[in-house]
């Protein structure tokens, strides 16, 4: 299966590379879009010294935490944008003809190369902001990265896949999908600026708060690891299993109603 | 003629009101972004222990960012992407042969989506804004200058929208220039940060910007450090030579375009 996947990425690629100037714009636009972000950040702390108890640098790492979990989203599961397209047009009809899932059939058709990117102004983000902070990297640290970046990222491609099959059910879906992608903007900022009864829908109803802040808390601070740190994987799992039994049962109501 | 645009506009109006859940969701995510920018400029001014940042109060501030994001949704027609899909498709073509201008068309149905816009997104933001957030009203002579400000504003954004949309006569898609286009206009027109926070040297170049006259003019009149009369009316001049200048620009651009695909159909 994962060979199958990379064969199909490869032939959307090729096909992709076709028309060169258009990845180069789009890259460069999402790099802009990311620079806009870091530079109204840099003109916010011009004038505050900072934003609910964290510096300009650490704010920054947050920011680019959150870049780093919703590549997944960007790279792989690109092609959720266009299921609105599929459904409404009936060209999603023959994802039912292979034997394979297909979610995983579905997103496997598209690589978002513009992704990586933004993926690769994260990871700088994240050094240069390591570094200004002088982050002492012990290997606990070094070892709970990935398992944060990987729940972050799970909980957002999660979330993302549930308001994409809003699409097998919902006519034009893609405000649906534009709501859900907008907390992602949410996301980057430090949870302590909501006050309570909103900090407590962002960790526990719509969990943005595992998107970025949470896990960052850990690096940025001798945080212990409570709740927030070992509640990321868990909830990444439910919401992911969740996220998978939505997407098969709209499937199946949009073959039932199609035919 | 004149009928024929209207009738455009007419059916713009009614269509967006035809998808309920899109406006459900489009309603809903305008309110709660207007929320997490008052917590957000809140603990801005709070965490700084004072009452004014860049001479600007946080009433004045969070009413500047909030109806900046109200007047972004009220102006976005995606008015690019539709003129994208009509050369994708070919339909463009047929519009070279009516007796009407593919331009003016355009903006009638662009018109009628904003007035669409205005009634079931714009009006319960405001509502949000001033009477949930308690923020004051903008005194009546603000309100009437902002008037044409919007107006203006609207116009000019229509217009980098529609030469956005001609773009694709070369390039194969729309979502790297359009979303590109956006990031540039939005913040360098003070919608993502005040102009009155960037740095002295910055904004007095950036208010004679035509981005400004995007965002930043229209604000301005409702929100910030009260603005006196010759100030206002220079900005509302500077939007009409910018609007006057593109809208020039824009036509002999689309001269440039068509004449590209009648290259490439012959």
């Amino acid at each position: 299966m994962i060979r199958l996947y990379f064969k199909l990425c490869a032939k959307y690629i090729q096909a992709r590379m076709q028309y060169k100037a258009d990845f180069f714009i789009s890259t460069a636009t999402m790099l802009a879009g990311n620079t806009a972000t870091v530079v109204s950040l840099f003109i916010l702390f011009q004038t505050i010294p900072q934003l609910a108890g964290w510096s300009y640098a650490q704010v920054i790492f947050i920011f680019s935490f959150a870049i780093l979990a919703q590549s997944p989203v960007q790279i792989l599961f690109d092609h959720l944008w266009q299921l609105r397209v599929h459904v409404n047009q009936g060209t999603f009809i023959k994802y039912y003809f292979k034997p394979l899932p297909t979610l995983f059939y579905y997103v496997s058709e598209m690589v978002d190369l513009k992704g990586f990117g933004s993926l690769a102004f994260g990871i700088g983000a994240l050094i240069w902001s390591s570094l200004e902070l002088h982050l002492v990297w012990t290997p606990e640290r070094l070892l709970l990265f990935p398992v944060m970046v990987v729940s972050a990222g799970m909980i957002f491609t999660a979330l993302i896949t549930l308001a994409a099959s809003g699409s097998f059910w919902v006519k034009d879906s893609f405000s649906i999908m534009a709501f859900v992608s907008n907390f992602r903007d949410h996301a980057r900022y430090p949870i302590g600026i909501y006050d309570t009864v909103v900090q407590f829908l962002f960790t526990w109803l719509v969990p943005i708060g595992f998107i970025a802040y949470y896990p960052s808390r850990f690096f940025l601070t001798d945080a212990p690891l409570d709740a927030t740190a070992w509640g990321a994987p868990v909830i990444a799992v439910i919401l992911s299993v969740l996220a998978v039994w939505v997407w098969n049962r709209g499937v199946r109501h949009w073959g039932g109603t199609g035919s | 003629m004149f009928r024929a645009y209207t009738t455009v506009t007419k059916n713009a109006v009614m269509s967006s009101f035809t998808y309920r859940a899109h406006f459900l969701f489009q309603i809903l995510g305008s309110l709660v972004g207007i929320v997490i920018l008052w917590y957000l400029w809140h603990s801005v001014y709070q965490g700084s222990g004072q009452t004014t940042l860049r001479g600007m109060t946080f009433e004045q501030t969070f009413l500047y960012v909030s109806l900046g994001t109200a007047l972004f949704v009220l102006m976005r027609t995606w008015a690019e992407w539709f003129i994208n899909g009509q050369i994708r498709s070919g339909d463009i073509v047929v519009h070279f042969f009516r007796p009407y201008d593919h331009m003016a068309w355009t903006f009638s149905e662009n018109l009628g989506q904003v007035i669409g816009n205005l009634i079931t997104i714009t009006v319960p933001s405001l509502a949000v804004i001033f009477l949930v957030f308690q923020m004051p009203w903008p005194d009546a002579w603000h309100l009437l200058l902002a008037v044409p400000a919007v107006i203006q504003a609207f116009l000019l954004s229509f217009m980098i929208d529609y030469f956005i949309g001609i773009t694709a006569f070369w390039t194969q898609s729309i979502w790297g220039i359009s979303a590109g286009k956006d990031v540039i206009v939005l913040l360098l027109s003070g919608a993502m940060v005040p102009l009155p926070w960037f740095p002295d040297a910055v904004r007095d170049v950036l208010l004679w910007l035509p981005f400004a006259s995007l965002y930043n003019t229209p604000l301005s009149l409702f929100a910030g450090a009260p603005l006196d009369l010759i100030t206002v009316l220079g900005r509302l001049g500077l939007q009409t030579v910018w609007l006057v200048i593109i809208l020039f620009g824009v036509r002999a651009y689309f001269g440039l375009a068509s004449r590209k695909l009648t290259v490439a159909g012959g």
